[in-house]
């Protein structure tokens, strides 16, 4: 464990440092170029330098966690699964976002700065080892996100989302800082990996005010991935922001909130002490937002407010997963969670790759827009479908294998462990999963067999197309090594349970 | 001298909250929801100060420094949008928002 300041571990930090560099370079290049393509160009072929550096620690990675800058940076299997779920998210986005951005939105340089800013803080989030680190890495995530709600500046909706995206984000940071304080004072440290050690030593009192501190944070992230009861945001902002912002929103917030989550419950011990009270409110929290994301879901008529609630159901699924891993202490909960994930994140982002295609081609957002348009698109309508047809779970699709390896997962826990109730969370989430083919299965519907009010082909614009054939066929290659990346998800997942765990060892436990 | 039990700021420190809470959810307009905000993460920050001094660790007064920064910065991102609604609507109630129905 590294106690001082070294220059090598800046070395740790290269991808997250070449990423902000990045952002820089790519503003000052929309100041002085006048060409968008160039801008987009940049930032895409710049990615390449974090790319880099992140394959490179891969390479060099030992499997023990290395740390530096006193404990606040943590690089291990688990920031690294992260790190290149968010630069994926970063490519995808940048290539999908080319033709809506240069179209609608005045700073075209200024989305893709604020895209690799906010890009930076989820990088940062999955390897905080501390929790002012993690609340900077927060808020780095969340204001760009605020901007880039309120980009089209002269759309009064889009202005609207921005406001009530700030105000309500602000109002999170608030209460989860409360939480980290309540943290701080319950163990004297900001350290996670001391914090889990007095957990492991176990408090002499103050049982109360852990809970009180869980619940905060708990609250305080449920905003940033949208569980219910926090979920009111993101209806309004996804339909007002500009759609690929919406698009980088349901994936990259959630993603990042995920992955602090799990940072400081299992990686800052908070799972080690026996916590009853704390997993069922996880599992209220999952089924209630599993089941209002795919009720409402299913009554809406606009596309962008639909996938809005689709991304609510979602979050409701992974917390199925976060709470088998919390009532039962076994890393594989976490590890269907990083695997799906993943393969939510490539879904999420070629729906709305062929969401902005098709809404851009006919002019409109709502389902019966979207009526005939395999006749009309059928490349774009047959990726679109495939990435639909993998969020409701339906072989033979990467999204498939995610919902089974997650309920399977949360199921053998429940029957190993003796939890049978959480065989009754598969079994809501598995009925949730019929709800949501309904709506689902309405766009496909609308789009294969419906008639077309006109018979014109459509054109598409490379980068989007290329971006939906990207992830419609890397959900294809999923399939195929679904098991290769679960071998490495497993580990990522087993590292935060590992160093709570050595943690305890060292305690002599 | 007689000092101030610890409880007492922190019971201070609950109270602030409680009130900030409240003001974001029952006022109507951005800039007093923005100091309803503002007076949330000042509780968090006596929090901070207050445990830092009990537990005599530096850790809590950084963290202060942090937040402070922090919301100054939220503070700057947040009143650029709220000028950025007032441009197109010439009104910043936040009733009178409801082109996206919540």
């Amino acid at each position: 464990m590294a106690t001082g300041f070294k220059v090598a571990d800046l070395y740790l930090l290269s991808p997250e440092l070449s990423l902000t560099l990045l952002a820089l370079v790519v503003m000052a290049v929309d100041l002085f170029v006048k060409r968008r393509a160039v801008t987009a160009a940049v930032a895409l072929v710049g990615l390449l330098v974090p790319a880099f550096f992140t394959i490179s620690l891969i390479l060099t990675n030992t499997g023990s966690a290395r740390h530096a800058f006193f404990n606040m940076l943590v690089v291990d299997n688990y920031a690294l699964f992260f790190k290149v779920v968010f630069l994926l998210i970063a490519a995808v986005m940048i290539l999908s976002s080319y033709s809506y951005v240069s179209k609608y939105v005045r700073g075209a340089g200024e989305f893709y700065t604020l895209l690799l800013f906010s890009t930076t803080g989820m990088m940062l989030m999955a390897s905080t080892g501390e929790l002012i680190s993690l609340y900077i890495s927060l808020e780095l995530t969340s204001f760009p996100l605020y901007v880039m709600a309120g980009l089209l500046r002269t759309d009064q909706r889009s202005a609207e989302a921005a406001v009530k995206y700030v105000l309500l984000g602000a109002m999170s940071s608030a209460i989860l800082l409360y939480g980290l304080a309540l943290l701080y004072g319950l163990t004297g440290t900001t350290d996670l990996l001391s914090i889990a050690g007095t957990f492991a030593k176990g408090l002499q009192d103050g049982n109360l005010l852990v809970i009180v501190a869980d619940i905060l944070i708990l609250a305080g992230f449920g905003f940033k991935i949208s569980a219910v009861p926090f979920h009111m945001w993101a209806p309004d902002i996804y339909e007002g922001a500009p759609t690929p912002a919406t698009a980088f929103f349901s994936v990259g917030s959630k993603a990042a909130g995920f992955a602090g989550l799990l940072r400081i419950f299992f990686y800052g011990g908070l799972n080690l002490r026996d916590l009853p009270q704390l997993v069922v409110v996880v599992a209220i929290m999952a089924i209630l937002t599993m089941t209002l994301g795919n009720v409402v879901a299913a009554v809406q008529s606009n596309v962008k407010r639909m996938m809005a609630y689709s991304s609510i159901a979602q979050a409701g699924y992974l917390l199925v997963g976060f709470c088998a891993s919390l009532a039962t202490g076994r890393p594989e909960g976490n590890a269907a969670v990083l695997f799906f994930i993943l393969v939510y994140v490539l879904t999420n982002l070629g729906a709305f790759a062929g969401i902005i295609a098709l809404a851009n081609a006919t002019g409109g957002e709502q389902i019966e827009d979207f009526r005939g348009l395999a006749r009309r698109e059928p490349l774009v309508s047959l990726g679109t479908a495939l990435c639909l047809l993998s969020l409701a779970g339906i072989p033979p699709v990467a999204g498939f294998w995610s919902k089974v390896f997650l309920f399977s997962a949360a199921w053998s826990q429940g029957v190993e462990m003796n939890q049978p109730w959480l065989q009754w969370l598969v079994i809501i989430a598995l009925l949730n999963s019929v709800v949501s083919l309904v709506y689902y299965g309405r766009i496909v519907k609308a789009m294969y067999f419906d008639a077309p009010p006109k018979e014109d082909r459509l054109s598409t614009p490379l980068g989007l197309s290329s971006s939906i054939v990207l992830a419609t066929a890397a959900l294809l290659v999923l399939i195929v090594v679904a098991q290769v990346v679960l071998n490495w998800a497993l580990p990522a997942a087993s590292m935060l349970f590992a160093s709570a765990q050595g943690v305890l060892m060292a305690l002599g436990h | 001298m007689t000092t101030i039990p610890v409880s007492w700021y922190l019971i201070v420190s609950a109270l602030l909250f409680t009130i900030g809470t409240i003001g974001v959810l029952v006022r109507r307009n951005p800039l007093i929801i923005f100091m309803s905000i503002e007076l949330m993460l000042n509780a968090v920050n006596l929090a901070f100060v207050t445990l830092s001094s009990y537990l005599d660790s530096a850790d809590g007064q950084i963290f202060v420094f942090i937040v402070l920064t922090v919301a100054a910065a939220e503070v700057v991102v947040g009143l650029a949008i709220i000028v950025s609604i007032f441009r197109t609507r010439r009104n910043i109630d936040v009733d009178e928002m409801n082109l996206l129905r919540g």
